[in-house]
């Protein structure tokens, strides 16, 4: 058995260079994979190249990126550059297979395709939304009624980036001089760290009594902002108790956080503008409302005034419209009162006067009685007297002729007693008549003072109910109409109080 | 009026909103009005001074947090 042919390690590998060379020799291959590892040395980029299946790698391979080809791709796609050649990303590479005896195989990467990075980018976010959806997180923290105010934010983000300082900026030096409360909540935005710090801040924030939690980013390329396509990241947000407020700096393309947020702005200094503005358009319209209750209370004040003034018009007119009827009224009430009374006043004067007649006459007829009484007992008297007289004369005949006889036969009788018996006669007759006329006079006196004419007049006056004189307590009682008459008037009165006196 | 607690804009909005509508009816009482328009100026007051004033509670929060 003759000894197997034995080659050094170089030999082979030599050999194996040889080979490549030959057959792959300036022939470049667009190839797809992922940066596992990445390091810089002298401005070369030694990578990890991997290719993996359902988490699976597949491929393993090393690539090298010499400094004068890193700084040719760099002039063409400037910051990008780092960014798409990095750990973790999926790129597209043209490179050339090389083997050397040291390094073993390696492919050298002559140039990278940037789409084919920025569609794994949007794969990877498509996959994130529609994750998203079938847990029904999309809407989720839109649903959270954001406060009329936002006074209180929590911020996520970087302490010491512009962003974050242009936020507290604009939310301290506001031009309503609204005093906003914010506390940050440190996250790095960029890095391997990022998600996972951005996810404590949230989670840390939404403890507190916070308005809104604002998480900020500035200014970034695709690619840095793709920690807010991390599905992990969106969940926090969409679950978040408080409404959040996403200002990621970015111009075209919305982040997938930006879609789960309550509400999303372009940049962080947006966010803090977001809110001074909601608070000083809340204030203009709590002004302008304010203004409109004064301004309608005005109107209500004037429109009463005008009212009341156009009452008070009114009400003057109508008064007056009153007053005048009743005055009018009053006018012709005292009128009739005044008409109606002298008619009274005249019926009464008749009936006074009629009375008076009737007592008038009555006194007359009394008179005229006692009078032909009178001359009726003067007939008599003088019948009487003649009688007397003739007897007397009968008798002083007879006496004188039997005088006449005896005197004759007794001539020296006394003739003085004939005379005085004569004269004693005519006294007795004189007084007779003298005490008749006097009880004529006394009588005709009485019959005077008997006449009511002459009671009234002295101020004294008749009171009567229906035609008869009151004179007992039985007579009159309350309420009664009571006709007084005096001697020139007749008074129509209603009894209001009835008393005895002494 | 001052026993109303205020606590919040949107309450001190929605209160402003019916106050207008209550004005805009007929039937406004003169005695009401002097006490909607004092609510109204309490009401802006409030909203303002909210606005414009650190709320010491909010704030005690924070130094607990900053303390951390």
């Amino acid at each position: 058995m003759s000894e197997p042919k034995t080659y050094t390690l170089t030999q082979l590998c030599t050999s194996i260079k040889n080979l490549i060379e030959r057959s792959l020799y300036e022939k470049y291959f667009w190839v797809t994979c992922e940066i596992s590892g990445i390091n810089e040395k002298n401005g070369h980029r030694f990578l990890e190249l991997v290719d993996t299946h359902d988490n699976e790698t597949t491929a393993k391979a090393s690539g090298i990126i010499w400094r004068s080809t890193y700084q040719r791709i760099s002039s063409q796609y400037k910051e990008e550059t780092d960014k798409i050649i990095k750990k973790g990303n999926k790129v597209l590479v043209q490179v050339e297979v090389t083997f050397k005896e040291v390094h073993g195989l390696r492919l050298d990467i002559k140039n990278v395709d940037p789409s084919y990075t920025y569609g794994d980018i949007e794969k990877r976010r498509a996959e994130t939304i529609k994750k998203l959806q079938d847990l029904g997180l999309i809407e989720k923290n839109k649903r959270i009624k954001l406060p009329i105010i936002i006074q209180k934010l929590a911020i996520v983000g970087s302490p010491n980036t512009s962003g974050y300082k242009d936020v507290l900026d604009h939310l301290d030096n506001n031009p309503y001089r609204f005093r906003f409360l914010h506390q940050l909540f440190s996250a790095t935005v960029q890095g391997d760290n990022a998600v996972s710090e951005i996810i404590s801040g949230i989670r840390m924030a939404q403890l507190y009594d916070f308005d809104i939690i604002a998480l900020i980013r500035g200014g970034g390329s695709k690619l840095d902002l793709d920690i807010f396509n991390n599905f992990s990241l969106c969940e926090t947000i969409a679950n978040c108790r408080l409404p959040v407020i996403t200002g990621i700096g970015h111009e075209s393309d919305v982040s997938v956080a930006d879609l789960v947020s309550n509400i999303n702005v372009k940049t962080p200094t947006a966010v803090a503008d977001f809110v001074i503005v909601r608070a000083g358009d809340f204030s203009a319209r709590m002004e302008k409302k304010t203004k409109d209750v004064l301004i309608r209370a005005q109107r209500k004040l004037s429109f009463s005034k005008e009212r009341i003034l156009n009452n008070s018009g009114l009400f003057k007119a109508l008064v007056t419209g009153i007053i005048g009827e009743h005055s009018n009224k009053i006018g012709l009430s005292k009128q009739s009162f005044f008409s109606k009374l002298s008619e009274i006043l005249q019926f009464n004067d008749n009936l006074l006067k009629d009375n008076s007649n009737t007592c008038e006459n009555l006194t007359l007829r009394l008179i005229q009685r006692q009078r032909n009484l009178l001359s009726v007992s003067l007939e008599k008297i003088k019948g009487i007297i003649s009688f007397q007289t003739q007897s007397s004369s009968q008798r002083l005949r007879i006496k004188r002729n039997s005088l006449q006889s005896l005197s004759i036969r007794n001539y020296s009788l006394e003739p003085g007693k004939l005379l005085n018996q004569n004269e004693r006669l005519r006294i007795n007759i004189s007084n007779t008549m003298k005490f008749e006329n006097n009880r004529i006079k006394v009588d005709s006196k009485k019959l005077e003072l008997l006449s009511p004419l002459n009671t009234l007049k002295r101020g004294y006056s008749i009171t009567k109910k229906a035609r008869k004189v009151i004179k007992e307590y039985a007579d009159v009682k309350l309420g009664d109409t009571i006709l007084t008459k005096t001697s020139k008037l007749l008074i129509e009165s209603t009894v209001k109080k009835v008393d005895h006196y002494e | 009026m001052s026993e109303k607690e205020l606590k919040s804009y949107d309450a001190a909005m929605t209160e402003l909103d019916e106050i207008l509508s209550y004005m805009e009816g007929d039937h406004v009482a003169i005695d009401d009005l002097e006490k909607k328009v004092e609510r109204a100026a309490e009401l802006l007051k409030f909203c303002n001074d909210k606005l414009r004033n650190t709320e010491l509670k909010v704030k005690k929060i924070i130094e607990d947090l900053e303390i951390k």
